[in-house]
């Protein structure tokens, strides 16, 4: 159902990069089913790399 | 299909579809009772979901649920070969196709009829040509699943009579067609998203909490408590939300039962009534029981009246005679006697003829306590003959009310007899437990909502806090330079947590708002003009669930007829896929199993001249009674329709499907009514 996740992200365009980034990526992981504590960790690993991106 | 229900061998069916760009698609599988429509449904259902029951199952028995055609499973029996079944799908998703096949194997064992799985294929190929084989069940329908969420299934591909289910109000009915909805929207996967990012934040909270000092340690930990608050309020409020619930449910079977109740209302009060005539019939019996022992003595008198009236008249003739008192006192005649001299001085001789005079005196005469005694009897007896009347009238009236209280008594006890007959099982009788057992259900539900309040309002107190130290942690951060890594990451993942709530709120607004909208506007081409008078228009609350309102604003669900029902319903579907698919026409089949049936002509004409505007195939099964040369013609001046089937009975438990052209339908159906005739 792209159409529908096309209005979602349509809407998170509306905040920073960053945060986009991270909630298109909570959104796509559970289009795939992970369970949510596998999708926490997934999230987890994008914040650090987002975070040491800005800081370098 | 093959050796599928009542299709023996190989068959199969093409579906209409805008393939070729005509238009037509619409497609018409026509047959009695019993010639397998709902066997076609069943063999979508079984290959897409590998459902090997129906709704409409319920209640019936696994073990006797055939799949497998019968006459090909008794035929290869005698060989003692398995009979191999399964049935075939294609179809086409977003310019994709799909191949999914699910077979079954089937057996008689020493007289015991087997069938089981034997696997699941789907083949994909994509719009370049390139194809994807799988064989996992599981993967297999999770494919499916997002094409069409089984969830959501029943409401494209839907039995006419089960439609209205999509109405009805109850808990577990709200609930799934919210879960689908969600599904179908992708919403689920939005608010599987927004847990999974509050996962990572309280995680990242925790662990800022435990590194974080001074003022900005303070409010990190309080923001931490706060959010372990905040998830133990959200979980209470649901557990109590769904006890208020379980609580109206039970109250709907409990006012259900007292409606039977009432119908017996008249004869239990009546019954009622008469229970206590008789006990105060009865009441009154013992009363009178008791006032007769007190009265038997005076009244066993009665039982002796002659005698007494002998008596009193003799003790009253020697009264009269006055022999009591006598006229001369014995002892004076004794005396005389005695003396042998008169009172008067004259001398009495013994044997004289004044001698003998007064030894007859003598006789007559009784002793002065003799005559006393006499006197007191007369009395009493005097007494108790004046009182006789009144003993008797007494005795009698006493005797008859107790013959009428004992004729009343048996009355009212045979009258209960009938009413107890007439009202039937005890089970039914006890509305007084059911009414203390709904009073004591209300009674919580009050204490239920009070609690729950008091957790919303500190669930909302808590929640302003939250943002208020949300907003004093970044102050501080900024004013205090915190910029360690964890802050940072738990800055990020608060925001993105935040902005998924905030596009959540807002897409299911508007998600449902548009559903609301377009399903009014399916609403008015369906409904018929009288239905128009009334009805106004659906809204679709905020549980997914559907309300409809009359022209006065009124919410006027339970009101309205199963036809009416199953229109909206109806015109709901064809709105969540048009939302669904964002304003292309509904791509997924909307199949239908005898949807006339509940339908006057006018809605019937309203739906077969508007569906197949709004949906890609139209799948129509119909028997002869609902599908008739009138709806056969209207379809036809649509210009929509294009495949007719029909399923004749070829042999018990045989059913063979023919593909005949539209154009011949008319004199078909017309053929068909002749022959009942």
């Amino acid at each position: 159902m792209s159409e529908i996740n096309e209005l979602i992200r349509e809407k998170l365009k509306a905040y920073p990069a960053d945060v986009y980034s991270l909630a298109i990526k909570a959104i796509k992981l559970s289009e795939q089913g992970l369970p949510k504590t596998t999708i926490a960790e997934n999230l987890n690993a994008l914040v650090r790399q987002i975070i040491k991106k800005k800081e370098s | 299909m093959k050796n599928f229900r009542q299709f023996k061998g190989s068959q199969s069916l093409e579906f209409a579809s805008d393939a070729s760009g005509s238009g037509q698609t619409v497609t018409v599988i026509f047959g009695e009772n019993g010639r397998g429509k709902t066997g076609i449904f069943r063999a979508l259902m079984f290959c897409l979901y590998g459902d090997l029951r129906l709704l409409q199952d319920e209640g019936a028995v696994e073990e006797e649920l055939y799949l497998i055609n019968s006459p090909e499973l008794m035929s290869c029996s005698e060989a003692k070969k398995p009979v191999e079944a399964f049935v075939t799908i294609e179809f086409s998703h977003r310019k994709e196709k799909y191949i999914v096949k699910r077979k079954l194997l089937g057996m008689i064992d020493q007289g015991e009829r087997i069938e089981q799985l034997d696997g699941v294929s789907l083949s994909h190929t994509i719009e370049g040509g390139n194809t994807k084989n799988y064989n996992d069940r599981d993967e297999i329908k999770r494919i499916i699943n997002s094409i069409l969420d089984e969830s959501v299934r029943e409401y494209f591909l839907f039995d006419g009579e089960k439609i209205q289910r999509l109405t009805l109000a109850s808990r577990e009915q709200r609930k799934a067609v919210s879960n689908g909805i969600k599904s179908l929207l992708n919403v689920d996967a939005l608010e599987k998203a927004i847990d999974a990012t509050k996962s990572l934040r309280k995680n990242l909270n925790d662990e800022l909490a435990r590194m974080a000092t001074g003022e900005y340690g303070k409010v990190v930990k309080r923001l931490n408590d706060l959010d372990t608050r905040s998830e133990e309020l959200t979980i209470n409020i649901k557990t109590l939300e769904d006890e208020h619930e379980a609580a109206d449910i039970q109250k709907n079977k409990i006012d259900k039962k007292l409606d039977e109740f009432r119908e017996l209302r008249h004869l239990l009060d009546a019954r009622r009534d008469a229970e206590q005539q008789l006990q105060e019939k009865e009441d009154n019996v013992k009363s009178n029981l008791l006032e007769m022992k007190t009265k038997t003595g005076k009244v066993s008198l009665l039982l002796l009246s002659d005698t007494i009236e002998n008596v009193f008249s003799q003790i009253d003739q020697k009264i009269e005679k006055g022999e009591i008192p006598s006229d001369i006192r014995k002892d004076l005649i004794e005396k005389i006697i005695d003396e042998q001299q008169c009172i008067c001085k004259r001398e009495v001789i013994p044997g004289s003829e004044p001698f003998k005079q007064i030894l007859l005196w003598k006789n007559k005469v009784s002793g002065i306590e003799l005559e006393k005694s006499a006197r007191s009897i007369w009395h009493i007896l005097g007494s108790i003959q004046s009182h006789k009347a009144d003993l008797t009238t007494l005795v009698e009236t006493t005797l008859q009310n107790y013959a009428v209280q004992k004729s009343d008594i048996e009355m009212f006890r045979s009258k209960i007899d009938q009413l107890n007959k007439d009202i039937g099982s005890s089970e039914r009788t006890d509305a007084t437990a059911f009414e203390k057992q709904r009073e004591y259900i209300e009674k919580k539900q009050i204490e239920n909502s009070s609690r729950r309040l008091n957790l919303e309002n500190e669930l909302k107190a808590l929640v302003l806090e939250q943002g208020q130290l949300v907003a004093k942690r970044k102050l501080l951060e900024q004013a205090e330079n915190i910029k360690t890594e964890i802050s940072q990451r738990a800055l990020l993942t608060e925001e993105t947590c935040d902005a998924l709530i905030a596009v959540y709120d807002e897409f299911t607004n508007e998600v449902k708002e548009e559903i609301s909208k377009e399903a009014n506007k399916y609403f008015s081409l369906l409904l018929d003009k009288e239905g128009r008078k009334t009805l106004d228009r659906i809204v679709v609350n905020e549980d997914y669930s559907l309300q409809i309102f009359d022209k006065w604003g009124k919410p006027f669900l339970a009101n309205i007829s199963a036809g009416q029902r199953q229109i909206m319903s109806i015109s709901f579907i064809a709105a969540l896929a048009n939302v669904a698919s964002a304003g292309a026409i509904l791509e997924m089949p909307l199949f239908m199993d005898t949807p006339f049936g509940r339908l006057s002509l006018e809605h019937r004409k309203n739906l077969i001249e508007n569906t197949p505007g709004f949906c890609a195939q139209w799948i129509l099964l119909g028997t002869d009674t609902e599908f008739r040369k009138q709806e056969a013609s209207l379809l036809m001046n649509t210009g929509r329709w294009e495949k007719f089937y029909i399923l004749k009975g070829e042999d018990a438990g045989v059913t063979v499907i023919e593909e005949r052209a539209v154009s011949d339908a008319l004199q078909i159906l017309e053929e068909n009514t002749l022959g009942e005739n």
